[in-house]
């Protein structure tokens, strides 16, 4: 027992310590670990490593580098390159790909990685019975989503081998970012003989066979996976790294302690330093935050059993809008290198091209002048009080306790908030048992369609009903339009549109926070956090 | 004693039916299902998934809600089971009822199913891989927690009243009343953190056993200290061991041969209720440590709806709990001469 005596009383005088004055790095300044093995935070337990089943984002991103797809990532920009493919040929009207594979792309357990692969690995994916969860990122292969209804037959989808380097894909329309898809994990190709071999065991290390940079060594449980560098892979002479181990837990306090002790070399994009921390890392050398491909905005239910909600008065819900001050709610609250949004689609296409219509900024005087014409506020109809819901997460709970006092104090209108438990919650969102709603969106490529699908009319994402026959169109034309700034300019359109309408409000676009030491090489920061292990390399 | 111990066993299976079937009507009544996310899966694929994984049954929706076959959009079964409120619960039991039974043929094989969430695995291979760290963590923290509990509680009661006593007593108020994820992170700033001695999370050789099995059995260990003190206060006093004493034994014979036995009694029998503690415990410190433990699953799996997962870490849960206690009342049977197994 006298080691708790002795503890306690040692206790102040160690916090103290623990105050001391800090270096320049959050994590050491040098790298404590002299091997070419990677450690790096993997987030959650992946649902699924086989590249098509894999939905979440630490399963992907095993899959991404266990597997190579006809394109691989660029890892500064993230504009496709060759990977399986050599080089291609897209007809007149956009609807058919020839690619040449390499010849030297091989299987770990050296077979030739053939046209015919990717025939089985697509048509897998669009196969019923698989339930891939990304089935529909392929529906525009011609008869694709004929055949995932069960209305044709395997043979009748648009890819065709048509001979063992030669695969010829033909699209229902023209895809504009149909190169960036195939670098996406449904798009890899999976081998045929471990699939059939061993069901859904063949992802284990004992059968699993890869054609990317790195091949399986370990997986075990919430623990760990852990890469091996590929001596199959075509391109291996320029894979620097001879292991990569990828630290499992969705503890983010766990795995900045983890960095802090040197036992990480990247926090890994599913970990983040939580909220408490970014101050304090604000000014360190391994601290970074980036612009991430991402929107956090809240949905108004506008759907047709909600006749009597004032939501449904446009004015009402610019008037909301105008009162918030967004710039106060990323300095204060989010603090992580946050954008004020004023649009739904994230700030990083400007860089192509894009030009976002033009949106008001924080106006609560027109906000008041808005309400009261909609026969709101002094000498105007009570104001009902909104229920507001959120997941249950302290950063949600507290934006939603800063809008709840824009709100009260510019326009008078109480909330009440409430959250809860995130099935629960997704299961209200989707049956529309709400009346603003939080959510979150994070785009799947690099086109603005990736955001705006979710307003058109009949889908299925549209939580709040709303429904505009010019933005349907708009958006719907764009889809085809395979020149950029024609298509840009049609999307701009279409949600000059939806800002106008704001059957959500958009709040802010993500930024991505992480911790990298200083030794790390070829990590480049960029909009979707993919960070290809086979361009990392340690330095010292 | 070894009928007694049989009849006590076949007991098991009963209550164990009755938490199987209580966690799966909880499970299914729970709002939301597995495959519900921020970025909702076409329907048809939604519909093949509830398929392979025993969440609609066809006979079911023929039977009860023949519409459905027909009408994959959501907002048509949306309509379709507003419409027929009563048929739509109907179905809605009849796909549990055959859901059920899916699982609970399962079981009697020994085979858990396989894990709504994650597509690689069974849920066996969960409990394989996450069982052995648990009983590791709790069989540490249980070290901890009996060597500490019974040596502070011991000398407190030679000493009773010293300054000794009052020491020991007053830190087990103190472990009674820290809470282990307050412990936990002030354990890591100070000696992973810090003083740099042990790793700051994970799990492997001892180095890593040491202060998550530390922070599971301080609370313990400062009950057990606790209850080994009153044990020992209450049996010193007793007849026996007056006339151990007055036979001309050593007072070290006498407490470590004849007062132990008897002051132990009640730090026995709190060990079967322990067990449950370090086991519901450990959620918390697998948590803090990031150790791929058991007890994670009991919130993750219920959070994502992964009903198989979920079940099987309850179940496996109560079997261990309800041996322990077996083991308990045998112990018991052993060391206190009052205890009779007779009916």
């Amino acid at each position: 027992m006298p080691s708790r005596p002795l503890l306690l009383l040692a206790l102040p005088l160690l916090l103290l310590a623990g105050c001391r004055n800090e270096g320049d790095t959050f994590g050491p300044a040098q790298r404590t670990r002299s091997d070419n093995t990677y450690l790096f935070g993997g987030g959650a337990e992946p649902e699924s490593i086989d590249p098509g089943l894999a939905y979440d984002s630490p399963g992907l991103e095993i899959a991404r580098n266990l597997f190579e797809g006809l394109m691989r990532y660029d890892p500064r920009t993230l504009e496709p390159l060759p990977g399986v493919a050599e080089r291609w040929e897209k007809s007149e009207d956009g609807r058919r790909y020839l690619f040449r594979l390499r010849p030297d792309a091989r299987w770990s357990n050296g077979r030739p990685v053939v046209a015919e692969d990717f025939v089985y690995a697509w048509r897998r994916v669009l196969d019923p019975r698989t339930a891939a969860q990304y089935a529909a990122l392929l529906w525009d292969i011609e008869n694709g989503k004929a055949f995932a209804e069960g209305r044709a037959a395997a043979e009748a989808v648009g890819v065709r081998a048509l001979d063992e380097r030669t695969l010829e894909v033909r699209l229902e329309r023209p895809v504009p970012w149909f190169l960036d898809l195939l670098a996406f994990a449904p798009f890899y190709p999976v081998p045929r003989e471990a699939v059939e071999a061993h069901g859904i065991r063949w992802t284990r290390p004992e059968n699993i066979v890869t054609n990317g940079p790195f091949h399986l060594g370990s997986w075990q449980i919430s623990y760990q996976i852990e890469l091996v560098r590929s001596p199959t892979y075509w391109d291996r002479e320029k894979v620097s790294l001879d292991r990569a181990v990828a630290i499992i837990s969705d503890d983010n306090h766990a795995m900045v302690r983890l960095f802090r002790a040197g036992a990480l070399d990247w926090l890994g994009a599913d970990n983040r330093p939580p909220v408490e921390y970014l101050s304090f890392l604000e000014n360190k050398k391994d601290y970074r935050a980036n612009p991430e491909l991402g929107s956090y905005f809240y949905w108004f239910n506008l759907r047709d059993d909600r006749g009597d909600s004032p939501l449904r008065d446009k004015r009402v819900r610019q008037a909301l809008n105008l009162a918030i001050d967004k710039e106060a709610i990323v300095r204060f609250v989010t603090r992580g290198g946050e954008r004020a949004a004023r649009t739904v689609v994230p700030d990083l296409f400007e860089r192509f091209g894009y030009r976002p219509p033009a949106a008001p900024g924080h106006d609560p005087e027109r906000a008041r002048r808005l309400l009261a014409e909609a026969g709101y506020g002094p000498g105007g109809k009570p104001f009902p009080t909104l229920q507001l819901t959120y997941n249950t997460d302290d950063r949600h709970k507290q934006i939603a306790e800063a809008i709840q006092q824009m709100w009260r104090e510019e326009l008078g209108i109480r909330v009440a908030l409430e959250n809860q438990e995130w099935k629960v919650f997704m299961n209200n969102r989707n049956e529309g048992f709400f009346e603003i709603a939080r959510a979150g969106w994070i785009g799947d490529f690099q086109d603005p369609y990736t955001f705006l699908a979710q307003f058109l009319s009949d889908s299925e994402m549209n939580e709040a009903r709303w429904s505009n026959a010019d933005y349907d169109r708009l958006v719907r034309e764009a889809l085809t339009e395979e020149d950029d700034a024609r298509r840009y300019a049609l999307y701009a359109q279409a949600e000059a549109i939806l800002i106008d309408e704001l059957p959500v409000l958009p709040l802010y676009y993500y930024s991505k926070q992480t911790l990298i030491g200083s030794w790390v090489e070829g990590w480049y920061p960029n909009s979707q956090d993919i960070h290809p292990l086979r361009d990392i390399r340690l330095v010292r | 004693m070894l009928r007694y111990a049989l009849r006590r066993l076949l007991g098991l299976f009963p209550v164990l039916l009755v938490i199987f079937t209580l966690s799966f009507v909880l499970m299914r009544a729970a709002p939301g299902g597995p495959f519900d996310a921020e970025k909702p899966v076409p329907a048809e694929v939604k519909r093949n998934l509830e398929l392979k994984y025993h969440l609609r049954e066809p006979w079911c929706e023929a039977r009860f809600l023949p519409a459905l076959r027909e009408g994959l959009e959501p907002a048509v079964e949306r309509a379709v089971r507003a419409e027929q409120p009563w048929a739509s619960r109907a179905e809605k039991l009849c796909t549990g009822l055959f859901q059920y039974g899916w699982m609970l043929a399962n079981y009697a094989t020994g085979d858990f199913g396989p894990s709504y969430k994650y597509k690689d695995r069974s849920v066996n291979e969960f409990i394989a891989a996450g069982l052995p760290v648990t009983i590791q963590l709790g069989l540490v923290a249980m070290c901890f927690a009996l060597f500490i509990g019974l040596t502070a509680g011991l000398i407190a009661a030679i000493r009773q009243n010293g300054w000794a006593d009052h020491a020991a007593m007053g830190m087990a108020l103190l472990g009674i009343s820290i809470p282990n994820f307050v412990l936990g992170p002030l354990l890591i700033l100070v000696f992973a953190l810090t003083l740099v001695w042990l790793p700051p999370a994970r799990w492997g050789s001892w180095e890593y056993m040491i202060l998550p099995g530390f922070t599971l059995g301080s609370a313990y260990a400062a009950y057990i200290a606790r209850l080994t003190r009153g044990g020992m206060l209450e049996v010193i006093r007793q007849d026996y061991i007056r006339t151990a004493r007055a036979k001309g034994l050593s007072e070290r014979l006498v407490i470590l041969r004849h007062a132990v036995r008897g002051g132990m009694l009640p730090v026995v029998s709190y060990l079967g209720p322990a067990m449950a503690g370090l086991f519901t415990g450990s959620i918390v410190i697998e948590r803090i440590f990031n150790i791929p433990g058991m007890g994670r699953y009991f919130v993750d799996a219920a959070l994502n709806r992964d009903i198989t997962l979920a079940m099987a870490v309850v179940v496996v849960d109560a079997i261990f709990l309800l041996v322990a206690n077996l083991l308990v009342d045998l112990a018991l049977g052993l060391l206190d001469p009052r205890v009779r197994y007779e009916e």
